[in-house]
């Protein structure tokens, strides 16, 4: 639904898309993530046609955003960052403004304003100023003038940002029942544990080039192959890292922290190759030898940790095309 | 989210078709037409600064009507010359709060939504930049077009006084309404390309005041050409003493009157409103071509037009005939090497031609077959006529000019098509290049025929003038000779400029063809 190949884009002399590649599924939600300055926001404007690309392609739906920009904006809702309104409408103007904007038939305009305003829960807000509206509301606000046209992929540039946690619960849900309805969903964001809810594609970018981009569990499998269990154990915490390096399957043993003693407690970061069965021989291994196990937990594998991985450097940063899955 | 139950006060939204009310139906009929032009009167109409200086203007224009009314006519005792001097103030007055008001509006028409962050989503709708343009024009010129309606209350009584015919307050009425127009399409035209309201509201309103004190200086100047067959006159509104604007009943004084500035007010407008729509068009797009088409229209359009203007009104006589030509000859040669720069820009391929192949005009123009040909068949077919027009009583050597202009444009021309072939990125640059060699060569081209002819060893019958813009009135007679060598140097000259221009078309689609190193 939305490909982009080899994406370069430059202000002048300053490159700041070094060869963008990724493709997002039609249906699917696509996380968007990177450090500021990443190049973000520049390629979502060319992906929303308000900028051309210097080299390279990006298709929405089938339509190339240099050759047919009109097409794209038919199939298209854009939601930018820190999008302004018009004050001195009420918000069901600012709704119908748009609705007739859009070109949405004026037969149809009341029941199309009506489904967003019931989708985006702005039913008691009609006669309200748009000026006197909450961060929260107004977000809501143009997220519903984004769907009048009722549009088959939503592009959203940080929906969530200088949001309450009510007001990024309401929009989580939101975007949720957006994913429901079959809407190919592609938003950025900083609020990384947000997005691991609702995303089910990931792309990171990094200084303009696309460090990884696919699926949430597939990126994760690429960057950090096999799975991991923390485990805390009360005393012991030398021997119970040796003994866990012979259990079969286990790739890796780690202490976590700085044991200063040897035989006191500690926590050990276990990779494994396995299902749950490999999780209950570790600890079957460590009670046969006597080692007090308090914790077992799986690591979590969000967005969180993929974004560290890959942006700190631990992982060395594969190119687009290596981490395309 | 949409499944939590609505609060107490939420209003059914399936009710919003059934509370149509008669006035919101008709504002529903006003947005079905133009969406944007319904929004903005109605932003405007609810701002409390215009609807206060709207107020405060015409309420000081009344106290002041009134002060100085009743000074004028115990001065003079007559109710008449009273109320024409009332009137010329008044009018003054409503233009000026409306100039600065107009310009202060259109200037902040997309800035403050580029400013405010509410652009992208506009530009980004179904609308286009046509609608969105002619939308906020016809918004901001009625809320200007208010400001003279609200000195109407004030006139009025003043033109109920005598000594003004009600057709001049209507003319009057009509000419503010036009300078209003101008000024608001220039305000969008400067707020489509700017990114802070500030900085071009101050630019407007500079340009709104020279643009006042321009047009008084062009009625002046017609109103003398004007002033022997008058028959009444008003004293012009834009606070020129000096411009009467005469109302002959003479038809040949209407190419003057109204073809002139019809065509000056279409052509200001049109260009104002290309200049916007580029500025809110997608960044792939040409945004150039509407204005290259202005550019070569307008000028040969109103070279054509001035020249026969000049030509029917008789200003001069004796200098008739050479003006007439040279204005001509000289706009027609600009609007022809336009054409090159036509065809230099568009070979030099942007990635939107090489995905989206023209079509139609824009086709013709980008053909890469021949366009130094057809540029020139162009040319001499728009070119010739109008010399034609305005040069009547041509004598025997009008063969020879046709070629030697021909040659003319193909160099100029050439040489500008090289430099927008050369620069696609800096059109301006292309462009100002362009102008300058044509300015330098017009002027150039004269002082090279009169040192030709100081040096001449035989004085001829054939007499060189400039195909540029500087006339200089004497005839300079040069050796036939010497005007072919003349010719086919220029000749000479397009051909390598226009061989070059393909050069460095086919090098910028080269690189454009390789991805950048990044």
């Amino acid at each position: 639904m939305i490909e982009c190949d080899d994406l370069v884009h430059a202000f002048g002399e300053r490159t700041v898309l070094r060869g963008v590649t990724f493709h997002v599924p039609r249906g699917s939600v696509y996380g968007f993530i990177g450090p500021n300055g990443a190049g973000k926001t520049t390629t979502i404007r060319v992906l929303s046609t308000l900028l051309a690309p210097t080299f390279g392609t990006a298709r929405l739906a089938g339509h190339d955003v240099v050759a047919d920009p009109e097409a794209v904006r038919r199939v298209m809702g854009y939601m930018p960052d820190n999008a302004g309104v018009y004050e001195r409408f009420t918000a069901r103007e600012y709704l119908e403004f748009f609705a007739s904007a859009q070109g949405v038939p004026s037969a149809q305009r009341a029941s199309r304003v009506a489904w967003v305003v019931e989708l985006t829960d702005l039913g008691s807000l009609l006669r309200t100023d748009v000026r006197v509206l909450s961060k929260g509301q107004r977000q809501r606000l143009l997220l519903a003038r984004t769907l009048l046209h009722d549009p088959e992929v939503l592009i959203l540039d940080e929906p969530a940002s200088d949001l309450d946690p009510r007001a990024r619960i309401e929009l989580r849900t939101l975007l949720a029942t957006l994913a429901r309805l079959g809407k190919t969903v592609l938003l950025s964001s900083h609020i990384l544990t947000e997005l691991a809810d609702i995303c089910d594609w990931v792309g990171i970018l990094e200084d303009g080039k696309m460090a990884a981009s696919g699926p949430i569990s597939e990126v994760q499998e690429r960057l950090r192959p096999g799975r991991r269990v923390r485990v805390q154990v009360l005393e012991r915490v030398r021997d119970a890292e040796a003994l866990l390096q012979h259990v079969p399957g286990v790739v890796s043993v780690r202490r976590g922290g700085e044991a200063d003693d040897p035989r006191g407690p500690g926590e050990l970061e276990v990779a494994f190759v396995g299902d749950e069965w490999r999780v209950a021989e570790i600890v079957t291994a460590l009670t046969r030898g006597a080692i007090p196990v308090v914790a077992v937990e799986p690591e979590r594998t969000d967005l969180e940790r993929i974004f560290m991985d890959v942006t700190s450097g631990r992982n060395a940063a594969p190119t687009a095309k290596e981490t395309q899955v | 989210m949409s499944s939590r139950t609505s609060e107490g006060t939420s209003e059914p939204v399936r009710d919003l078709a059934s509370e149509e009310t008669g006035s919101h139906r008709l504002l529903l009929r006003l947005r079905e037409t133009n969406p944007v032009f319904w929004k903005d009167l109605t932003i405007t109409l609810r701002t409390p600064m215009y609807l206060g200086t709207v107020a405060l203007a015409t309420a000081t224009l009344a106290l002041f009507a009134a002060g100085i009314g009743v000074e004028l006519f115990r001065e003079r005792q007559d109710f008449g010359a009273t109320a024409r001097n009332l009137f010329e103030i008044v009018l003054g007055g409503a233009a000026l709060v409306m100039a600065l008001v107009g310009s202060n509006l259109s200037a902040g028409a997309i800035a403050q939504e580029r400013e405010a962050r509410t652009l992208d989503p506009l530009t980004l709708s179904a609308l286009g930049p046509r609608r969105i343009v002619i939308g906020k024009f016809g918004a901001t010129f009625v809320a200007t077009a208010l400001v003279t309606l609200a000195a109407l209350p004030v006139l009025l009584p003043i033109v109920s006084l005598g000594g003004i015919p009600l057709s001049v307050l209507a003319v009057a009425t009509a000419g503010q309404l036009a300078f209003g127009a101008v000024v608001v399409a220039a305000g969008l035209a400067l707020s489509a390309h700017a990114e802070s309201t500030r900085r071009i509201s101050l630019l407007a309103v500079v340009l709104t005041l020279s643009g006042t004190l321009f047009t008084g200086a062009f009625l002046a100047a017609f109103s003398d050409a004007f002033r022997a067959g008058s028959t009444f006159h008003i004293k012009g509104p834009y606070f020129f003493s000096e411009a009467y604007f005469i109302v002959p009943l003479s038809a040949k004084y209407v190419l003057g009157l109204v073809a002139l500035p019809a065509y000056l007010l279409g052509s200001v407008l049109s260009l104002c409103y290309l200049t916007a729509r580029a500025g809110l068009m997608a960044p792939s797009e040409d945004r150039t071509f509407g204005i290259k088409c202005w550019a070569a229209t307008s000028t040969s359009l109103g070279g054509g037009l001035v020249a026969l203007s000049m030509r029917a009104l008789h200003v001069s006589e004796s200098d008739t005939r050479d003006a007439a030509a040279a204005w001509a000859v000289a706009t027609a040669l600009l609007a022809l090497s336009l054409v090159f720069v036509f065809v230099g820009e568009p070979i030099a391929p942007s990635r939107r031609a090489e995905l989206h192949p023209p079509r139609g005009l824009e086709r013709l123009f980008q053909a890469r077959l021949a366009p130094s040909i057809l540029s020139v068949l162009v040319g001499t077919s728009v070119a010739l006529p109008i010399g034609v027009a305005a040069i009547t009583g041509l004598d025997s050597d009008f063969v020879g000019r046709a070629i030697w202009g021909a040659a003319y444009v193909g160099a100029i021309g050439g040489v500008m098509g090289l430099v927008a072939a050369t620069a696609p990125s800096r059109p301006i640059l292309a462009r100002g290049v362009g102008v300058l060699a044509l300015c330098v060569s017009g002027i150039g081209a004269p002082l090279f025929a009169s040192g030709l002819n100081r040096y001449a060893w035989q004085p001829a019958t054939i007499n060189a003038w400039s195909p540029g813009w500087v006339i200089i009135h004497e005839h300079f007679n040069v050796q036939p000779e010497l005007m072919a060598f003349g010719t086919s140097s220029l000749a000479l000259i397009a051909v390598l400029a226009v061989t070059l221009m393909f050069n460095a078309a086919s090098r910028q689609r080269k690189r454009l063809a390789q991805r950048p190193a990044v």
